[in-house]
């Protein structure tokens, strides 16, 4: 039952520290925290629609021409999937599968509750205030956020 | 789920970090699992039960 004659078991922690072949990237997550990263963007979330109340001119905006803007939205959207893909299979490839489910489940409720403030906004378009981008990017962001903390402190089997 | 890591981690009296670094995992992950949180995946599970040198539903039951 004791961790006699394993090799693992058997080492001294002390002397493990770094290991060697320990890939940089997760003493990188390390040192960043996602706990400090997901209160900053929480706080962010709170100032971006106020830097954007500031900077907003609706009265200016003139509608793009359809064709080159669905071309560029389509040609970034699948350049930045590519992109998104590869880094997420490489976070959950080298990540704690603790936090990588934790960031992953804030992810999922980021994206509903920013399609549903959009969604609402869009039938609401004649009492509501006009949202902005920016008011939206920092939906995503602050309920990506409360997502997290909500694993985090709850745990992720609630 | 339950588990016996807490137990099992004690009789070898090992800190919850010790437990961490063998595992190759973070503290937190450690925790999450004693109180219950947070489920293992298999292939953690199965690093669990090779350092205890037991089977998995040794260490995890179901509830």
């Amino acid at each position: 039952m004791g961790g006699a004659g394993n090799s693992i078991a058997g080492g001294n922690v002390s002397a493990m520290g770094k290991q060697p072949g320990q890939s940089r990237w997760p003493r990188m997550w390390n040192w960043i925290k996602p706990d400090w990263l997901f209160l900053f963007m929480l706080v962010a979330s709170i100032g971006l629609p106020v830097l954007s109340g500031l900077k907003t001119d609706v009265s200016q905006f003139v509608p793009p021409p359809l064709f080159p803007k669905m071309a560029l939205l389509i040609g970034a959207m699948v350049a930045l999937w590519a992109i998104a893909t590869v880094g997420a299979k490489l976070d959950r490839k080298h990540l704690d599968d603790y936090m990588f489910q934790m960031v992953a489940n804030g992810a999922v409720i980021a994206i509903i509750t920013t399609m549903l403030v959009n969604m609402i906004w869009e039938v609401g378009s004649g009492i509501l205030p006009p949202i902005t981008r920016d008011d939206l990017i920092s939906v995503m962001m602050g309920s990506w956020s409360l997502g997290y903390f909500f694993y985090r402190f709850r745990g992720l089997n609630t | 789920m339950k588990n016996r890591l807490k137990v099992l981690r004690a009789e070898r009296d090992w800190s919850q970090a010790d437990l961490a670094e063998r595992l190759k995992v973070s503290r937190q992950s450690i925790n999450a699992i004693e109180t219950g949180k947070y489920d293992p995946s298999l292939p953690l599970a199965f690093r669990i039960a090779d350092l205890f040198e037991m089977a998995i539903e040794e260490i995890f039951q179901r509830d």
